[in-house]
């Protein structure tokens, strides 16, 4: 399931051609790291505190793009997932730091196409915390 | 710069009089001088038990049913009193002459140091407009404490029997001042010899950690790490601010900026991370104790941890949709927390510049590298207690804002019904409060099991941060004597017209003079009662009802963008515990 999830999130941020299509896909990228950073909290090894935080900056990601006009009215919570597919700790880490990574230069993108500034500032914001999901993840903070 | 306590500045007092002791130079013979130091030692010294008295309402002591210790503290207090008096006659009128000599000032320094002493403990509780006295710490339980009693009741003894030495050791090279017309301090030394109940080592240790509740100055982390003594008392500063920063804040969680969903993620998180370093540290502990009889204590800590831990990931969870009306991310909470995560952290893996955003693949130190098992566990056990005192906070502050309305959900989340409301955020129903109240519970819960079997170690290791043990115990112990509610004009050391009138006869008698303190504060009670009737007759009918109870406010009382002066009250006042008293 998070193979599949991290597969379509990406696909779509890479088709993304708009801004709502972007801010949706981009709300996706954080909820999904949102929900597995919090499952591999849960199990408490030693990177539990990277992925405490890490999960604290994709919610602050995902909070700046509800606050984005031009975002899509369906934005969805992504259900909390134990299903990590046996995938491991480093290969989850260098996945979603590739997704967020993918997510903040769309965001950036659309941040300087956007005709509203609230769209703008929120893009902005949302890249931002991208950007610190990735250091945290990849140890680069 | 490590928080006075008052054991500190009882050192400081007892410093001074053995350098006065050891001066060899002539007698100082400025008897009134000395009088007025003698006189500030037995005041200081006598308030030093007004706080156990009037928390606990103490007046009456000629029942058959009074304890015995407390009988003794009554006896010493007044005691003390007469000494004051009988010290305060041979003050002559006019200006205080400065103080030259080395002896007499040795003898300030020391009233001075007692003074001190005696204003730290005053700092836990405060006067509020209407009179009434509230918490200001979560140490102001403590001093009702039996444990607390004893030790202050011997010390205040101890430093009786220092006066009287003073004064005899003054008469035997000939000073005045030891001029003794009304057997004053015969009647002194004869209540120190009641102060019957000796304290333990314990309540010993407790007495002297009490410290101020105002919490020490901040240590600012430096970018480049700081060596484990000061990463310790970082960590010692840090969760004594902690503790006295969220005290405060269950009184403002209807109008206060720092009540903010995000910040309280933000120390739901730093929870989380302390209990699970603490979990880390104690297993690299355990590997070092291995097959001693502190493994038992260290597995059970390390479980209750590990379950305190999982609680608080849920607090952060249950913030994933939640916020307040404000939003700030960082607060004077948030502030403290981090620090005291930061320096844990510092503590325990092995980069001195470890911050949990750069924590990947850093190991934890080697044995070798690790402070001292006392050191470790002290910090641990500070860290952990503070985190304890903000999960308990945080329920109550909850609590509050939930009946203030300030907490919110997105509307995207609600049916559409609801959602059909052009707003983003909707005020949180009751069906997800509940949950989020829940787990808060749980969090304190399991936080209280952890912080007891750290307490334990604590204990059983004899750390510095034992004292927090003792005081935990000690408040506990202390819910069967009656809580503190009474009023600051109900101070038993206000002297009554009748207790004046015998003063100004030249009574010493402290059972005389007692029997008429009670009786002048019996009439201040009635007096009190008359006017309170006279003036509102409903409301002191309804201060007896069951709606006076301590249950928060409901939602119609709450107003939650309007801003209102804070209320200093954090106790309600129980006139039914007040009248007993």
């Amino acid at each position: 399931m998070f193979m599949e999830a991290i597969d379509t999130i990406q696909a779509r941020l890479e088709s993304a051609c708009d801004l709502p299509a972007t801010l949706g896909a981009s709300w996706d990228a954080f909820e999904l790291t949102r929900a597995v950073t919090s499952a591999y909290a849960t199990q408490a090894s030693a990177r539990f505190a990277m992925f405490l935080y890490a999960g604290s900056a994709a919610c602050r990601g995902r909070d700046a793009i509800y606050t984005a006009p031009g975002a899509p009215p369906d934005l969805a919570d992504f259900p909390g997932t134990s299903d990590l597919g046996g995938v491991g700790e480093d290969e989850a880490c260098g996945l979603l730091a590739a997704l967020v990574l993918l997510a903040s230069l769309r965001l950036r993108a659309a941040a300087r196409d956007a005709a509203d500034s609230r769209d703008r500032d929120a893009c902005q914001e949302a890249a931002e915390a991208a950007e610190e999901v990735r250091g945290i993840l990849t140890g680069t903070a | 710069m490590a928080a006075v306590t008052f054991g500190a500045l009882i050192d400081a007092a007892e410093q001074h009089i053995e350098a006065a002791r050891q001066y060899q130079g002539p007698v100082p013979m400025n008897p009134g001088e000395l009088a007025r130091q003698l006189r500030r030692l037995a005041l200081t010294v006598a308030r030093y038990l007004d706080e156990p008295l009037r928390r606990t309402g103490l007046v009456a002591v000629s029942g058959p049913g009074t304890d015995p210790a407390d009988r003794a503290l009554l006896e010493l207090r007044q005691a003390l009193l007469v000494t004051a008096d009988g010290f305060g006659s041979l003050i002559p009128d006019g200006p205080v002459p400065e103080v030259q000599d080395p002896c007499l000032r040795h003898l300030t320094g020391a009233a001075d140091a007692l003074a001190a002493g005696r204003d730290l403990l005053a700092t836990h509780v405060a006067t509020n407009p209407d009179g009434t006295l509230a918490d200001r710490s979560v140490w102001a339980p403590v001093l009702t404490s039996r444990p607390f009693v004893t030790a202050v009741t011997a010390e205040a003894g101890r430093w009786t029997g220092r006066v009287l030495d003073w004064t005899s050791w003054l008469a035997s090279h000939g000073c005045p001042v030891l001029t003794d017309p009304c057997g004053i301090l015969s009647h002194a030394e004869a209540a120190v010899q009641r102060v019957a109940a000796r304290p333990g080592d314990e309540e010993t240790l407790l007495l002297r950690g009490i410290p101020s509740a105002t919490p020490p100055p901040r240590i600012t982390i430096p970018e480049h790490g700081e060596p484990d003594d000061v990463l310790c008392e970082g960590i010692a500063i840090g969760a004594e601010r902690l503790r006295s920063i969220t005290f405060g804040m269950p009184d403002q969680a209807a109008w206060s900026w720092q009540i903010s969903g995000p910040a309280w993620e933000h120390s739901a998180r730093a929870g989380a991370l302390i209990c699970h370093m603490s979990e880390t540290a104690l297993a690299m502990l355990l590997r070092h104790t291995s097959g001693q009889p502190a493994d038992a204590g260290l597995s059970t800590a390390i479980g209750a941890l590990a379950d305190a831990r999982t609680a608080w990931l849920r607090g952060v969870e249950c913030w994933r949709l939640p916020t307040t009306d404000a939003p700030s991310h960082v607060t004077p909470v948030t502030a403290e927390a981090d620090a005291l995560v930061l320096r844990t952290g510092r503590l325990i893996y092995a980069h001195p510049r470890w911050t949990p955003q750069r924590s990947k693949d850093i190991k934890t130190r080697e044995l070798a590298g690790l402070a001292p098992d006392a050191t470790v566990l002290t910090a641990l056990h500070t860290a952990s207690d503070a985190i304890m005192r903000m999960a308990e906070a945080d329920l109550k502050t909850i609590t509050a804002a939930l009946a203030a309305q300030r907490i919110f959900v997105p509307s995207r989340t609600v049916s559409l019904s609801y959602a059909a409301v052009a707003r983003r955020y909707i005020r949180i129903s009751p069906d997800r409060s509940g949950p989020l109240l829940d787990a808060y519970q749980t969090i304190v819960e399991r936080s209280q099991l952890a912080i007891r079997a750290l307490d334990e170690l604590a204990l059983n290791a004899g750390t510095p941060s034992q004292v927090l043990a003792l005081a935990r115990r000690a408040a506990e112990h202390q819910h069967g004597r009656a809580s503190y509610s009474g009023s600051a004009s109900d101070l038993p050391y206000r002297p009554g017209p009748l207790e004046n009138g015998f003063r100004k006869m030249g009574t010493a008698d402290p059972g005389l003079l007692l029997r008429a303190n009670a009786i002048d504060r019996a009439t201040r009670e009635l007096l009190a009662d008359a006017r309170d009737a006279a003036a509102n007759p409903a409301r002191l009918a309804a201060m007896d009802s069951p709606q006076n109870s301590h249950t928060p406010a409901g939602p119609s009382a709450a107003k939650p963008l309007t801003r209102v002066r804070p209320s200093s009250a954090a106790t309600p006042v129980n006139t039914a515990a007040r009248r007993q008293a």
